[in-house]
């Protein structure tokens, strides 16, 4: 009892103590903020991988793929029965995608991955990230004519024919001119110009020697009996990452803009290799129909979507005499409940590795070093920020001694009165413990209201600062997602309240110890 | 025992017919500035009349108990013939500084009995503290013995000397020692905060504190019930120290119980 009403009464009177527990409120209140945003990103960025990632994944080791797909997919569905809910089959291959911009030729790498427009969206949440309400709802591989994302600006069928429309016009202006000027003495030679070069049709698949053709690599014999009209006609489709074809950039006034260096209706050439040893390159026209924007950086600026079948017919996937294409990848969707590594392994052992030439992994294996990366700097950060409250707890200590040798006479009083020397370092304890509660109770308030008005206060640092806390050039998100997790925020303040009890046990051991004649003495 | 090198001249003959000039003893040659008494039974102090404080260095001797007890003189036995309370045999105590040691209480013998008032009287550093504190089990004798109630105590586990301190012995120190943070009542009430755990304390709070208001209105404090020790006067603070020496003392438990009480009282030397 007397423990008690001493703790409450020093608590009361020894405003110091308080002081030295701002150290640890401060460093709840920081540990809480700081792992609800590290979660809040950690877990928009998992839904984001996982929304591009199917569950699992079969991967051919070869580019030349998998031929025997039913067989693979019966054995699948067999398997997996009721577990399984969406399937698709793809390509996946490394591209260099060409555009033109502004009279020359942007060349960028790209990762392309052959769909199936019916199916691929059924698997992971690839239409979510298409910019085409359309799209959206049915991906169409065919150009619309026009409902795009207003921040692209013009785009669809209206910019494509716009865009032909100015291009010949110019070219026939340039040609009046250079007439005038040789007095007729040359024929214009067609595609003299880059930008004249990308209007000029090339035909669907090319062979390797024309990639020599000094002004248009790409060019290519017209199909014998049909000229490809760019105005009312479009190469096969694709679906580009945002950031290929997207710059974004601060302005001198301090404003961010994305500049777009090619459009729906504006067309690509792809160079992509065969299949088959050695492998050719592979070049053709595709028309952007979409842009791809999941907001991870990496995906936005590599991936390009194009329709299966074609791409199975220009890399020669098809086998002449089964008429069965190959694909390169198979990818699963899993009910919500089910453990992929589990599947993982039944699918391993169903398909091992020493008889089958396919890899099988979950989304979570394939970005392994990445969620790892993440988990790590977590852990690390977390173990930084603990040593806040590790020197919050020596704060403690120091002033507990303080306390301690203060004290001596009422220690000797409790201790003649028959104060058990537990009862003593009880006292001591429950003064630390109620430190601790106090100073984590009122960091974890701190935090939990700080997290709950992040983006007011980021907003408010901004107008403060001038500066923009949230750079939307660096990031995507444009608020700052936190996630509050009961548990991590019980083993802070568990921690915290541990760190000032053990703060003060050795100075109550030291009370404890305390001689109740030597304690006296001083009277 | 008695030793001419020792700083304590006295001897503390266990003389049964003794009252006032056998159980106190001068502890120096030389007139006496400081006097410390105990008191058994617990009687001394009950009563408007406990002028126990006399202040006189050469207070020794027996209250006058017919005088102020309830209890008929006449069926007190007479003081030699009440049982032995405390007695200590051969009490040594050195202290250490150093390498050097200080010989402070060489082989001093002592029998209190019950219902006796004892003044232990000495010159400055000739270990009448040491004595008392050795008497009330706070410290340890080098050699010898202490008993109490026939029982041995100097030997006794940490536990049972704490409970031994908090049930059986009253003190009142030279400087009070209240608690500075706790008020007047709080103080009373200490001794029995340490004896009962916390739910204990809360069912007998009633009662515990009845008793406290009642022994801070004997000590004729009690109008100043909530007031802290530095709200007090030093004379004040000295009764509340007093109230506070006989909160777990009984009247009951003394009547039924002869264990009850043995309070040390140190009178201040001014």
């Amino acid at each position: 009892m007397f423990q008690l009403l001493l703790a409450i009464r020093y608590l009361r009177t020894r405003y110091i103590a308080l002081a030295s527990i701002i150290s640890v409120m401060l460093g709840v209140a920081t540990m809480i903020v700081v792992n609800s945003v590290m979660a809040g990103f950690r877990e928009e960025m998992y839904d984001r991988l996982h929304g591009i990632l199917s569950d699992i994944v079969i991967e051919s080791h070869s580019m030349e793929g998998i031929e025997e797909t039913d067989t693979v997919v019966a054995q699948l569905r067999a398997e997996l029965g009721d577990d399984l809910q969406g399937l698709t089959t793809a390509i996946h291959i490394p591209a260099m995608l060409n555009f033109p911009y502004g009279g020359t030729w942007v060349t960028r790498h790209v990762n392309l991955i052959g769909i199936d427009d019916q199916t691929y969206a059924s698997v992971s949440d690839f239409s979510k990230f298409l910019l085409h309400p359309e799209n959206q709802r049915q991906l169409s591989f065919g150009l619309r004519a026009n409902g795009y994302d207003p921040r692209i600006g013009e785009a669809g069928w209206e910019h494509r024919q716009l865009r032909v429309a100015s291009e010949r016009l110019y070219e026939r202006h340039r040609q009046e001119i250079r007439q005038s000027q040789a007095g007729n003495v040359l024929e214009p030679t067609p595609g003299s110009g880059s930008l004249a070069a990308a209007s000029i049709p090339d035909g669907e698949t090319t062979a390797d020697s024309h990639a020599s053709t000094a002004v248009d690599p790409f060019l290519a014999a017209a199909d014998e009996g049909h000229v490809f009209d760019e105005m009312t006609e479009q190469y096969p489709g694709i679906v580009l990452g945002i950031s290929i074809s997207c710059l974004r950039q601060r302005e001198a006034d301090g404003s961010v803009r994305d500049y777009y260096l090619c459009r729906p209706g504006d067309d690509v050439k792809l160079t992509f290799p065969s299949a088959g040893t050695p492998p050719q390159a592979v070049h053709s026209s595709f028309t952007v129909v979409d842009f791809y924007e999941s907001k991870m950086s990496e995906y936005d600026s590599t991936f390009a979507f194009c329709p299966l079948s074609k791409l199975q017919e220009l890399r020669g996937m098809i086998n002449p005499e089964t008429g069965r294409a190959a694909v390169t990848s198979i990818q699963l969707k899993l009910r919500k409940e089910a453990d992929l590594n589990q599947v993982r392994d039944k699918l391993r052992a169903l398909f091992p590795l020493e008889i089958y030439r396919y890899r099988i992994e979950t989304w979570k294996d394939m970005q392994g070093p990445l969620l790892a990366a993440v988990q790590w700097e977590t852990t690390i950060l977390n173990i930084l920020l603990f040593m806040i409250i590790a020197v919050a707890g020596f704060g403690i200590f120091a002033t507990f001694f303080m306390i301690v040798i203060e004290k001596t006479r009422d220690i000797g009083i409790l201790k003649s009165l028959g104060a058990p020397s537990r009862g003593v370092m009880a006292i001591f304890v429950s003064y630390g413990f109620t430190l601790g509660v106090v100073g984590s109770s009122v960091g974890m308030v701190l935090g939990v209201v700080f997290v709950w008005n992040i983006n007011k206060i980021a907003d408010w640092l901004e107008w403060l600062t001038g500066q923009e806390v949230f750079d939307p050039t660096v990031y995507y998100f444009d608020r700052i997602p936190t996630i509050l997790n009961p548990f991590t925020i019980g083993w802070i303040v568990i921690g915290a309240m541990f760190i000032a009890v053990l703060a003060s046990i050795l100075p109550a051991f030291r009370a404890a110890r305390m001689h109740p004649v030597e304690a006296l003495r001083y009277e | 025992m008695n030793n001419s090198d020792s700083p304590i001249q006295g001897n503390f003959p266990a003389a049964p017919h003794a009252v006032a000039p056998a159980t106190s003893a001068r502890l120096t040659s030389g007139s006496a500035h400081a006097a410390l008494g105990t008191v058994l039974g617990g009687e001394a102090l009950r009563g408007p009349h406990f002028a126990l404080h006399d202040g006189s260095p050469e207070t020794r001797g027996q209250l006058p108990r017919g005088e102020n007890s309830d209890r008929p003189a006449a069926r007190s036995p007479a003081p030699s013939q009440r049982p032995v309370m405390l007695r200590c045999e051969g009490l040594t105590k050195n202290y250490r500084t150093g390498t050097v040691q200080v010989p402070v209480l060489r082989g001093v013998d002592l029998e209190v009995r019950e219902g006796e008032f004892t003044a232990i009287v000495g010159q400055s550093g000739s270990g009448k503290s040491t004595l008392l504190h050795l008497l009330a089990t706070l410290d340890h004798p080098d050699s010898g013995q202490v008993h109490f109630d026939g029982n041995r105590i100097d030997n006794l586990p940490a536990t049972r000397r704490d409970l031994l301190r908090n049930k059986c012995f009253g003190m009142v120190f030279q400087f009070y020692h209240l608690l500075p943070e706790l008020n007047a009542i709080e103080n009373v009430l200490l001794p029995s905060m340490i004896a009962y755990g916390t739910w204990r304390y809360w069912t007998k709070r009633v009662p515990l504190r009845r008793r406290a208001v009642e022994l801070l209105e004997l000590v004729g404090l009690g109008h100043r019930l909530r007031h802290l020790p530095r709200q007090l006067s030093g004379g004040e603070m000295q009764r509340v120290a007093i109230a506070r020496a006989l909160m777990l003392h009984r009247k009951s438990s003394w009547r039924t119980n002869r264990r009850a009480t043995w309070t040390v009282i140190r009178v201040p030397t001014s």
